[in-house]
Formats: structure tokens, sequence, C-alpha cells
């Protein structure tokens, strides 16, 4: 019995053919599948990089019903460890873009794994400077204002 | 072509829908927010992203994944952090995912002779829970207080002569002011250290915080002693409470603990060094109750209430203690169930250990530190050992098991360390914001 595809269309108009089981982990690809089935889905705000980074994702994340077929569906143990190793291997930048991506196609294993590794990624800084290096974020507060909330929250470095 | 342009919008207007969903929950989390950033940034494309371009509701989910500890660092990052890391809606998130992870926690409270408190919290490592592991030091400078006290996540601790109320988990803290005591310590009167506890008021929805300030001569003699309650709130502040006609001073045993049923929390003290009572205080009226603790009448040497090992434990849900004062010399323990309050009437229970547990016993006194939810008693040795364990006691099926307690920071072993608390959570703690 042969699986039914769907086309994912890529912002810069890539298309990848995808079985619908791996790409029906998105919520929003699910209700779309429904809504207009045998229809080319374009993604408009994802890149080809990042929707090839989040097919693998899926199809590695697949539940297999019929128990064959070359997707895989592994032990809880082995999947963590595979997920940890997945996001370990994309870059700061991307990284981002693939938790965008996560959120928009509403994904939440996706989103939880990408949102605890920029956690780790913070938690790994080891000043506030280093934090808004990394991220790139504005530093809008006064030395006084950052020894204020020091005080007022004395912690150990 | 057509059919192309179809999907878009239909896209769009999924997207939209789940803008305005998060849309909701920044108006929850406050004024504070700029909305600027939620649809615009999120349809921008640009090479790569930087934290900016991430919408709110997504930044808090990344916060709430980093280590409590830490919080406060992460608070002077930006003004957006620090408003997004002290908003009421970043609390109650974090416990929702928390909660997901939920492993029991031991706390444990370790005091130098100086005064000053480290504190540490360990997660177990086994579903059995046989050993528990060090994975956070909660220290704060200048904590101090022997005591842990603890209520659905709040901890109270002491800061010089203030109390402060502490949620490790999201590190915000409370430093309250000092109270100024009616009663006066006469001479060779001691003013023992406040004794703390928090409880709450289901009715008002309200924490509070119960004070107990002490004064004594030699083996409690001319007790004095005064109670003061702070409503957890912004702009709360010390009430004394009144004392009942009938009102006798009483001090909190020292290393006692407490049970907490309902809006009132339940502890030992003594009236004298011949009498203690089991104490309650119901934080909504905010009024005691006492009813004395039977005289142990087996023909055992008599001992003054004051040197007897005795705690409050939970046992079938009855306020009960457990009498320990002979489980050192003959493996032996007491249960003085209090089978009805209003009556005043107690039913007894001993315990004798199993001859092959009783070499857990025998060379360490042992002291009370709390009750496991399933009922189990847990003791800890009254000296800090060189290596840390807790023992837990099955009293329905008179089971004593050893539990270790591993990676506790070496600089923490030295033996100026004279005493340590330790308390349990293993319900599901909530997670509460601290208005201030």
């Amino acid at each position: 019995m042969s699986k039914k595809m769907i086309v994912l269309k890529s912002s810069e108009g890539v298309s990848f053919v995808v079985e619908e089981a791996v790409a029906r982990q998105s919520k929003i690809i699910s209700f779309l599948v429904e809504e207009f089935p045998d229809r080319e889905l374009p993604l408009t705000n994802m890149t080809s990089e990042i929707l090839r980074k989040t097919i693998e994702y899926c199809k590695k994340h697949v539940v297999e019903d019929d128990g064959g077929g070359d997707s895989s569906s592994s032990s809880s143990g082995d999947l963590k460890e595979w997920d940890v190793k997945f996001v370990a291997e994309i870059d700061q930048p991307r990284l981002m873009d693939l938790l965008m991506a996560a959120n928009y196609l509403d994904i939440p294993s996706l989103l939880d794994v990408t949102c605890q590794k920029v956690a780790d990624t913070i938690a790994a800084c080891n000043d506030e400077k280093e934090i808004r290096a990394t991220f790139n974020i504005e530093n809008d507060f006064t030395e006084e204002e950052v020894e204020a909330i020091r005080m007022e929250n004395q912690y150990p470095i | 072509m057509d059919a192309k342009v179809d999907n878009s919008s239909t896209l769009f207007k999924l997207k939209k829908r789940r803008s305005t969903t998060s849309f909701c929950n920044l108006l929850i989390m406050g004024s504070f927010l700029r909305l600027a950033l939620t649809q615009q940034n999120r349809r921008k494309r640009r090479r790569s992203r930087d934290m900016s371009e991430i919408p709110l509701d997504l930044l808090i989910e990344i916060l709430c994944r980093l280590p409590a500890k830490y919080l406060a660092r992460f608070k002077c990052v930006s003004k957006q952090w620090s408003s997004l890391i002290s908003s009421r809606y970043f609390c109650e998130r974090l416990y929702t995912i928390r909660q997901r992870k939920r492993r029991p926690h031991l706390y444990m409270c370790l005091v130098d002779t100086d005064g000053q408190s480290a504190l540490l919290s360990m997660s177990s490592t086994s579903p059995d829970n046989t050993c528990f592991v060090v994975d956070q030091d909660l220290s704060i400078p200048g904590m101090g207080g022997h005591y842990l006290n603890d209520l659905h996540g709040l901890m109270c601790f002491s800061m010089g002569k203030r109390a402060c109320i502490y949620n490790p988990s999201t590190g915000q803290r409370l430093t309250l002011p000092k109270i100024k005591p009616h009663i006066i310590a006469e001479q060779g009167q001691n003013r023992s250290i406040n004794r703390y506890y928090i409880g709450y008021d289901p009715v008002n929805d309200q924490h509070k915080l119960l004070c107990t300030i002490l004064m004594y001569s030699d083996r409690l003699f001319n007790l004095k002693s005064e109670h003061w309650v702070f409503v957890l709130e912004a702009g709360g502040s010390w009430k004394k409470v009144v004392p009942h006609e009938n009102y006798r001073p009483h001090a909190p045993f020292a290393l006692g603990q407490y049970c907490i049923s309902g809006s009132v929390v339940n502890y030992l003290a003594w009236h004298d060094m011949y009498t203690y009572a089991i104490v309650s205080f119901d934080f909504r009226s905010e009024e005691f109750t006492t009813i004395i603790a039977p005289e142990d009448d087996r023909d055992y040497v008599f001992v003054p209430a004051l040197e007897r090992k005795a705690n409050l434990i939970e046992y079938d849900g009855k306020i009960t203690i457990f009498e320990h004062s002979y489980l050192k010399t003959r493996g032996m323990a007491v249960l003085w169930v209090l089978e009805d309050a209003e009556k005043k009437e107690w039913s007894t229970r001993s315990l004798v250990l199993e001859p092959c547990q009783r070499h857990l016993v025998e060379d360490t006194e042992l002291i009370v530190q709390g009750t496991t939810q399933d009922g189990k008693v847990i003791l800890a040795p009254s000296a800090v050992p060189s290596r840390f364990y807790i023992l837990c006691y099955d009293l329905q099926s008179n089971d004593l098991r050893k539990v270790d307690i591993k990676g506790v920071p070496p600089h923490h072993l030295i033996d100026k360390e004279r005493y340590f608390d330790l308390r349990l959570i293993d319900e599901n703690e909530r997670v509460i914001y601290l208005e201030t």
C-alpha cells in the first residue's frame, strides 16, 4: 500500500515531498491537509534549509502504526539522545529560525527541544554581558540599575 | 496559482488566530509589554534572527527553562527580560512546566557557627527514592536561621533580625520589616531566635507568616512568648496576635516539625520543663488552641518533657506525637495518636525495630525531619555526619531504610557546621507569586 504524500514548498519555491503522517505532526499542516487535500502547501516564511531540518525532525518522530517502512519509531531514550544531537549540530541563528518554525507550524515537541537548547545556551554564558553579546540584545540598563537589581537579588557568581 | 493564493491566505488567517492567543497572554502579563514585537517581526525575514525578533510568548517559554538559581542574573540582561521574569504570568507558566517534570525534592539548610546558612536542593535519582543528589545550591549571602519552613513552594528564613520569604523556583525574595516586641527580656533572660510558620487562609486566599518571639531563663523558667502575624501582600505589616484569656506562654520545640491541615498549623511546644502540648494556630481566625500531651505512665525512668525526644508527625491522617527517646538504646518508638481533638482522646502504639535494623540507629542520635507523603517518618542524624544520609521509617510495615545524600559540596562538610535541617517536598508544590 502506497503512503499518501503531500508537497510542502519553501520560501525559495523548492518543493519537498513528505509522507502525510510525517507532516501531520504539525498541527497547522494537519489542519490544512484536511481543508485542502491534494494541494501543494506553500510555507512562505520558511527557508528550504529550515524546512529540511523540520522535516528531518518530523521523520524521526513519526509514530509508525503499521510497524514497517523507512520512517523510524525509536524508544523514548534513543529519541531523547537523538534530539540532543539534532539541536547540538545547529548554529545559533538557525536554531532561532527553527524555534520560530516550530512555533509557526505548531509542533510542540520541537518547540520544547529548541526552547530548551536556547535556554541551555543562555545558562552556559558566564554573565549578562556574554548573554547580550551572544543573542545581540541591547543593554537598556544604566550601571546603577544593574547594581540595584544585583543588590535586590544578591546571588553567588 | 489560485490554489496557492487560497492556501497562503488560510495560513495567514491561522497565524493571525494564534497571534491573537499570544496577544491575550501578553495582556495578562501586564502593562509593560510592547505589542510591536509580535506580528511584524514574525513576518519579517532576515538572514539571521536575534532575540528581539522572538515573540514574547516564546521568550517566556525559553526563560522558564532556565535554571532557577540564575534567574536573578538573567534579570540584569535587559529591561524586557527583567519585567518578564518578575511577572505573574512567568511565575504561573514556570509552575506548569515544573509540574510536568516533578520529582521529590529535598531541601537542606546547613548552619555554621556564625549563624550563616546554606540552602541546597536535592532531587531523587531513582524511582524508589533510595538516593538524593544535590542539584542546586540556592544559598543567598546573609541567609541565616536554623529552620526550614515551607508552604506551597515558599520558604522562610531569617536575614539578621528580619524574616525573609524566598521562592527558590523563581529566586523571588521578600524581606519583611523588623518586629518591635512588646515583651522585654528581664535580667538573666535570653531571647531565643524567632520561630516562623507559613500558613494559608483559603477563604481570603492569603498567605500569612506567624512569628513567635520567646524569652526565658534557664530551663524555660519565667517563659514569655508573643506572636505576630504578617499577611503576605503589598503593603503588609506585622500585627500582634491578641492572646486569649486562657493563653499560656509556650516555646515551640527547638527542632520541631509542624503539620499543616487546611488553615491550621500544628506544632509541639513546651509550657515549662515538665509539660508540653500540641499547639494549633488557625491562620484564618488567628487563634491558638492547645492540647497538653499525655504523660508517659509506663514504668520507665521519669523523663522531663524538656528531655523527651518527641516530634509531631501525621499518622493515618491524624496528628501524632512520635516519641523516640528509646530508639537508640532499646530500638523502640511510641506513637501518641490524637484520635479526637475535641474530647482530647489519645491512642498509643509501640514500635520495636527489627533486630537486623537496630544497627542503623545504635550509634547516632536521631531527630525527626518530617514525613513523606506516603507516611514514612524521615529521621536524620542530629550532628552533621561525614557522609550524609537520612533514614525513612515506614511505620505501617515497621521497616527502616537508609537513603544516601550525595554531592554535598566539600566546603559544606568542614566541621564548623553544627546543625542542619531538611524538608522533603514530594507533593506538587505550587509556585506562588509574591506581591511586592
